[in-house]
């Protein structure tokens, strides 16, 4: 998209590293649950270091590169995807009501999720920043008040 | 404003589905155990039910205690989780539904249940659903759409005979089966063989009763039916009982129900579509009933979009009209011509088919000629019935169109059905053809409507020429689309 915003590369870092530990877990869980079957376990975990890789190194890192979004005068345009990328418009007059989610990771990181509904659909963004998503969402919706 | 808790009963509403199966066998131990003095012994049989319960319990406790919510002029808030946390914000412009429900377990209790919907969200649940105290939800709705300071400009109380014909002809038979199946089921969990022999003892005396008459196993399926069709009637008749709308300034107010009481706000400019209806028995008696189409309106089971009950057509017109006067109705403009196989062919082949296949046994097998012709005219009925409306649709279909307001009007099933949409509110026009179609130049015409979900009319068999210029005229379609 052009001039379109990037997420912040802690989004990133993030992900890479949720699907790292999650990768960790799944492989000593799978090596204790298989004990009894030796090749089955190994094809198993060399099957899941794989698909880690593939996300890792592949997946991951593209679905960052190609998520972008831009805020306009009177539409906010949100673009992501890996082998269909996908270009979402949403008129500024259409937002019906906007969500944020935040866990104690991406506020330790000062992240914030936010989702943008309208008629149509709704539309989501993973780990913006904090400021970036106020900014967002006071322009999206200019009578929002952050909780206190 | 600072946040505020829901009501205290929410907590047994989050817990209801799971508890209810737990928490009776145990009461009823409980008290088997009291009575016999054997607790300790029954506590040290039972801790782990009785801690799943508390764990229950428990949830139930903490799912109240992390949503919270506060309101202003500027809109509603609704903060959720205490490690992961949200918050939702519905701005006040948005709202295009406000509902305040009261069933009758609450209203001793002072708790009502309030919904929210805007155009965006889910289209089966509501934004914002919370357990509220009746006065709290008052000041709530005072707040956001500002109904009660506004001067009511128009009223309508509908009658009580009309609302019992609507409930008597718009009863769905399948969803009482289903409503009752679940509820049965559960009250043979808890009452057990007492519940099964009563039944038992029923089924046998109807099958006696009919015995002369009917088959033992169709008489016995026909009161099932029946009964489960009364108790779905009789609980909507409940909830339109007392049905009464008045008009304020911007706001629409729907309120009904005799035990449960139900009062439902909405922004007028907020409104999608509104849709005269006429059902094939409401016909006979020339009336009809009103709905209309607003995000949030009729999500409680899919029925109730109500704005008039039954009705003869031109009072319902008067009220619909005084209720929502910035509404037009214009006569057709433009109609289906030539076309009236498009209407009549289905009832006209599945007429065709059945006579066939009751004529080729019928000569070829020797005594059965009067089962078939009886069989044959069961089917005929329905089949007139439908082939009838179809011509009634052929010559009430249509569309018109004044001062940006359309009017459709088309056929849905065995209804007949007159559509009032403001040409903002069409999102898109699409003309279909079939093959047989294309060869004639005539076309389909499909309006989708704005809203949540997909709300389409469709008109059948006009000329595509002369649909293409009318949607150009609307300025649904620009000369560059062509």
């Amino acid at each position: 998209m052009k001039d379109g915003q990037s997420l912040p590369r802690k989004a990133f870092l993030l992900w890479e590293a949720f699907a790292l530990l999650l990768t960790g877990i799944l492989e000593v869980l799978l090596y204790f649950l298989l004990e009894r079957w030796f090749f089955l376990r190994l094809w198993t975990l060399w099957l899941l270091g794989l698909a880690a890789v593939i996300t890792v190194f592949w997946y991951l890192p593209l679905r960052y590169l190609n998520t972008e979004y831009r805020l306009e005068s009177h539409s906010f345009w949100v673009s992501k995807g890996v082998c269909w990328q996908k270009t979402v418009c949403i008129p500024r007059n259409r937002v019906s009501f906007i969500n944020t989610f935040s866990d104690p990771v991406s506020r330790f990181f000062k992240l914030r999720s936010i989702r943008i509904s309208a008629a149509g659909g709704s539309v989501w963004l993973f780990f913006l920043s904090d400021s970036e998503a106020r900014r967002i969402l006071y322009a999206l919706s200019p009578s929002f008040e952050e909780p206190s | 404003m600072n946040k505020r808790f829901q009501h205290p009963i929410n907590i047994l509403e989050n817990i209801s589905g799971k508890l209810f199966l737990l928490i009776i066998p145990i009461l009823r131990t409980l008290i088997y155990v009291i009575i016999n003095g054997e607790l300790a012994g029954w506590i040290q049989g039972a801790w782990l039910d009785l801690l799943v319960v508390l764990v229950i319990i428990g949830s139930g406790i903490y799912r109240w205690a992390f949503l919270r919510y506060r309101y202003s002029e500027k809109g509603l808030w609704v903060y959720k989780g205490i490690l992961c946390t949200g918050v939702v914000f519905l701005p006040k412009e948005q709202i295009s539904y406000l509902s305040r429900r009261e069933p009758w377990y609450l209203r001793p209790i002072g708790a009502v249940k309030l919904q929210a919907d805007t155009d965006g969200g889910g289209k089966r649940n509501y934004d914002v659903s919370l357990t509220i105290t009746r006065k709290e939800s008052v000041l709530l709705v005072d707040t956001l759409f500002s109904a009660r300071l506004e001067p009511v400009e128009e009223r309508y109380q509908a009658k009580t005979g009309r609302v019992f014909l609507y409930a008597l002809l718009n009863t769905n038979n399948l969803s009482g089966l289903l409503y009752f199946a679940a509820g049965l089921t559960t009250a043979m969990r808890i009452f057990g063989q007492q519940l099964q022999d009563i039944l038992r003892e029923g089924v046998r005396w109807i099958a006696e009763f009919f015995s002369n008459s009917l088959s033992p196993a169709l008489a016995v399926l026909a009161a099932v039916v029946l009964l489960f069709w009364s108790g779905i009637f009789l609980a909507h008749l409940f909830y339109l009982l007392r049905f009464r709308c008045r008009r304020s300034q911007n706001v629409l107010r729907l309120s009904c129900g005799l035990i449960s009481q139900y009062h439902t706000h909405m922004a007028v400019r907020r409104i999608h579509s509104v849709t005269l209806v006429e059902s094939n028995l409401s016909r006979i008696m020339g009336m009809g009933y009103a709905t209309l189409r607003c995000s949030g309106y009729g999500k409680r089971d899919g029925t109730n979009n109500l704005l008039v009950p039954s009705c003869p057509m031109k009072e319902l017109r008067q009220q619909t009209f005084s209720l929502l006067p910035e509404w037009k109705e214009v006569e057709n403009q433009l109609t289906p011509r030539r076309c009236i196989w498009r209407y009549l062919g289905f009832p006209a082949i599945v007429m065709g088919i059945v006579t066939l296949l009751i004529l080729i046994p019928g000569f070829l097998v020797e005594g059965i000629g009067a089962t078939l012709w009886w069989v044959w005219g069961t089917f005929l009925l329905p089949l007139g019935w439908l082939f009838w409306l179809r011509w009634r649709g052929y010559r009430h279909a249509g569309i018109g169109v004044k001062e940006g307001w359309v009017t459709i009007r088309t056929m849905k099933g065995y209804r007949l059905t007159t559509t009032l949409v403001h040409r903002d509110k069409i999102v898109l026009a699409h003309l279909r053809q079939s093959f047989l179609q294309k060869r004639s130049g005539q076309c389909d015409l499909i309006c989708y409507i704005y809203g949540e979900g997909r709300d389409r009319v469709v008109l059948a068999g006009l000329k595509k020429t002369e649909a293409k210029e009318y949607l150009l005229r609307l300025g649904i379609l620009m000369p560059e689309d062509e």
